[in-house]
């Protein structure tokens, strides 16, 4: 039997397995039956043994080079190292969909199995959902996508096998796709729980403590993928930048807003039993936007960099799939809409269930611009026969403003306390944040004069430049000024929490009583280490206002201005090894007479795929800037190097925000204590 | 739903345990036997394949625990929904309450030590919250000596008129 035969013969045992299920599962919810809700669970374990294997046999046919399946030899060849022809597994379309099974599958498994014992009740019904939502993508596996194809013919007859696309041979890459799945595929277990809290009933509690810990591990997961893609855009694509709205980007953010809206409104539902209705919707829409999302990357209705190509027949079963999970769901929330209402009610805006509200909106508004945004071109290209496209310019014309809305937000909402807060508190509260903020605003504003003055070359700026200066950046001096804004809550809230631990246990040191903080108050302090992560990231983002770009054609030998450094050609390198060929340029950094360090970026072509050169950028980093180049065309008789040159401020500051962040995200997720401690 | 016993719980572990131990030997088995017996090297694909075993091994083992427990005699329960469950839920739920209203009473605490509420807010407040906090408190342990209620829940109930519990009818 071929590894072929045995792979599709695997995905149809998966099918078989998924479909009994759900019968199962359907059959023991309505009977009560232990027996029948046990049998579906070691189901649930079954399909994840079972795409287990399906997975280890494709990977097993990369390995050895069994190209007599398709899609082994459309992705892969014997040349590429050992560590791509394993990720070549989720290099293309086929294969990343049995590894979204497979992540399902082994999600469902631990999901199901860690809360059995708790949620007794909603079990039978997360497993029913989830298994159907499994069932979908093995469908597509089998009648669609089935990564396990041989050739009907002979394989010699397709040319020799073509590789993993060149732009994806990259270690962040390698990361990249497998974070983004991770955070989309794991919004389906606190979808399924959500609808399992909705269709039994249960929607006090019983469902939030199981539902916020994967979101956030979903939201984990998506913050990392997304700033993998920024870093890997910015490293392998050369143009300068690391975010450019890419559809397909895109697609991975825009559940990201709704995961991070729910993160903060559940807290409401938590302490006030408010916003149930709002709450449920939201996990909703989260898997929703996953589905979409990936349906964006996988039919080609959008043209990206990332996207997999143009597939009109999957493009109309997703749309299907998504129409049915979007009316079947919300018609589950009205039938249980009256079950579904607060207990209680906003009683001041002066409170911290208003600021998370606003957070919320704002969110929201955010996700759905995006998405409308992203879908236009589609859309007027369907109904107006014309592909309108949309630049970087309009996304950031109205993101930037919501995204500092949401730093303020960030800056105001800790302060506040749950359900009023007085105006001697506020006082207090708000004094010592907002003072720094205005300080940190009039320093900005003073460097802004100070930079100009040397633009001008030691003048001193009219009115009339310095107000231009002040308006062409007045995003980014109001980014500054907020980043002071937030990051004073941030300390104040620690430094208060530290006073009071000390003040209940005087004997703890500092470190001690910061440490107890961060253990005890776990939520709330791995919060505020994400919004620290969240202001750093503003920090390095505001930067990019103040960002050299130069394109220059320079032979060896010529020095170029760039900002404060000269850049200088110090010649031509050509080499070659198995794999590719390669024209590394070699350029000399240097400030103030000193040579700081040299740069080689390069270009490379694959012997596979000579037809698509790769750009490999080079850059010199500090903590205050990157000086970035990357080469566009080279002329190998005269020596002519065209190449991209910038400096790009602060940007280091994101990657170390995104750090951060996820720091946080651990200190939040924690450990779960044992039940029995906490009665 | 039926809960598992200690020793039943101790003895899927041990199985499970037996099994991943016996997957190992399995594959190191076959990896050595085609390195020794056969002469093959142990490259990538060999180790690829030898992995691809044993988890073939753990599906067949899981899709045989379906047929298991379909045919397991002692988890042929036939529950007797909302009666039977009601309670455990109920409790559940209860503890849930418990631990989110401690939790909020020692949020509020702290926020006040920070200076976020004033007395008076957290008077308010948190005289709501302990007043929920002995309530659950009491519906999760009741005893004999609860006949008694707290003087604040008493006083609570007083003010807004509720029937005391030991209250006669004629006397409300």
């Amino acid at each position: 039997m071929t590894v072929a035969t045995l792979g599709t013969l695997s995905l149809l045992v998966l099918f078989a397995i998924g479909l009994v299920s759900i019968a199962l599962a359907m059959l023991g919810a309505h009977r009560k039956s232990a027996r029948l809700v046990e049998a579906a669970v070691q189901g649930v374990y079954a399909t994840a043994a079972v795409s287990a294997f399906a997975s280890s046999l494709i990977i097993y046919a990369f390995l050895a080079d069994d190209f007599s399946i398709q899609y082994v030899h459309h992705t892969s060849d014997s040349a590429m190292p050992l560590f791509y022809k394993i990720t070549a597994f989720w290099g293309g379309l086929d294969g990343s969909m049995l590894f979204w099974v497979l992540l399902l599958s082994l999600f469902s498994a631990l999901a199901v199995r860690a809360n059995r014992r708790r949620h007794e009740e909603m079990i039978p019904h997360v497993v029913w959902l989830l298994g159907i939502i499994n069932l979908f993508f093995v469908g597509l596996l089998i009648f669609v996508k089935n990564p396990f194809e041989p050739f009907i013919l002979e394989q010699q007859l397709a040319g020799s096998a073509k590789g993993l696309n060149p732009l994806l041979q990259n270690a962040y890459m390698v990361i990249h796709p497998p974070s983004l799945y991770l955070g989309y595929v794991s919004l389906a277990v606190p979808y399924a729980f959500g609808m399992a809290a909705v269709i039994t009933g249960q929607v006090d509690s019983a469902w939030q403590q199981s539902v916020r810990r994967w979101t956030l591990f979903s939201w984990t997961f998506l913050t990392l993928g997304l700033i993998l893609g920024g870093l890997w855009a910015y490293e392998e694509l050369g143009w300068g930048g690391y975010w450019a709205w890419d559809p397909v980007e895109n697609a991975g953010l825009i559940p990201w807003f709704t995961a991070t809206a729910f993160l903060h409104s559940i807290q409401i539902q938590e302490r006030r039993g408010m916003l149930k209705r709002w709450n449920v919707s939201l996990v909703i829409l989260s898997f929703w936007l996953s589905i979409v999302g990936t349906f964006m990357t996988r039919s080609g209705v959008v043209r990206s960099v990332h996207a997999f190509g143009k597939d009109p027949q999957l493009a109309w079963i997703f749309g299907v799939f998504l129409i049915v999970i979007l009316v079947g769901s919300f018609a589950a929330v009205i039938w249980r809409w009256a079950l579904l209402r607060s207990r209680a009610e906003l009683e001041s805006p002066l409170s911290r269930e208003f600021a998370f509200l606003l957070n919320n909106w704002v969110l929201l508004a955010m996700a759905f611009f995006v998405l409308g945004s992203t879908m236009w071109p589609t859309f007027s290209e369907w109904f107006f026969d014309e592909r309108i496209t949309i630049r970087e310019s309009h996304f950031n014309h109205y993101m930037v403003p919501a995204g500092l809305a949401l730093l303020l937000l960030m800056g105001v909402g800790p302060l506040l306390a749950w359900r009023r807060t007085s105006t001697e508190s506020l006082q207090q509260q708000f004094l010592i944040p907002l003072v720094f903020g205005a300080v940190t605003t009039v320093l900005v504003m003073v460097l802004e004069w100070l930079r100009l003055r040397e633009l001008l070359g030691g003048a001193t700026p009219t009115g009339e430049q310095l107000g231009a200066a002040y308006r062409d950046h007045v995003w980014a001096l109001t980014g500054f000024g907020l980043c002071g804004y937030t990051l004073a809550t941030i300390v104040q809230e620690f430094v208060r929490g530290i006073r009071v631990a000390k003040r209940n246990n005087p004997k703890l040191s500092l470190l001690d009583a910061g440490i107890r903080l961060l253990v005890r108050a776990r939520r709330r302090y791995g919060g505020y280490v994400i919004h620290l992560g969240v202001v750093l990231m503003f920090f390095g983002i505001a930067g990019k206002a103040y960002g050299i770009e130069r394109k220059v054609v320079i032979e060896p030998g010529e020095t170029v201005a760039l900002g404060d450094y000269q850049i200088r050609h110090d010649g031509l390198l050509a080499t070659e090894d198995w794999q590719k060929q390669m024209i590394t340029v070699e350029l000399a950094v240097i400030r103030d007479g000193k040579q700081l360090d040299t740069l080689t970026p390069a270009r490379w072509w694959y012997f596979q795929l000579p037809e698509q050169p790769t750009t490999e950028i080079s850059r010199y980093m500090t903590v205050a800037e990157d000086v970035y180049a990357s080469v566009q065309t080279v002329d190998m008789t005269t020596g002519k190097t065209q190449l991209r040159l910038f400096i790009n401020p602060l940007v280091n500051w994101v990657w170390i925000g995104t750090i951060v962040m996820l720091f946080g995200s651990a200190i939040c997720i924690g450990t779960r204590r044992k039940q029995g401690a906490q009665q | 739903m039926t809960e598992h016993s200690e020793p039943s719980r101790v003895a899927t572990r041990a199985s499970t345990l037996l099994l991943i131990a016996l997957s190992l030997v399995l594959a190191a088995a076959i990896l050595l036997g085609l390195r020794f017996a056969i002469g093959v090297d142990i490259d990538a694909p060999t180790i690829a394949l030898a992995v691809a075993c044993v988890v073939m091994i753990w599906a067949l083992r899981s899709m045989w625990a379906i047929v298991v427990a379909l045919s397991r005699p002692q988890v042929e329960t036939i529950l007797v929904e909302a009666d039977a469950v009601g309670p455990r839920s109920e409790l559940t739920e209860l503890r849930e309450e418990k631990a989110r209203v401690l939790r909020a009473i020692k949020e509020l605490e702290f926020d006040h030590a920070m200076g976020k509420l004033s007395d008076e807010d957290f008077k308010a407040v948190g005289d709501r919250y302990r007043l929920r906090a002995i309530e659950v408190l009491r519906l999760l342990e009741p005893t004999e000596g609860d006949a008694e209620l707290h003087p604040l829940l008493a006083e609570h109930l007083a003010t807004v008129g509720a029937k005391l519990p030991g209250e006669k009818v004629s006397e409300a």
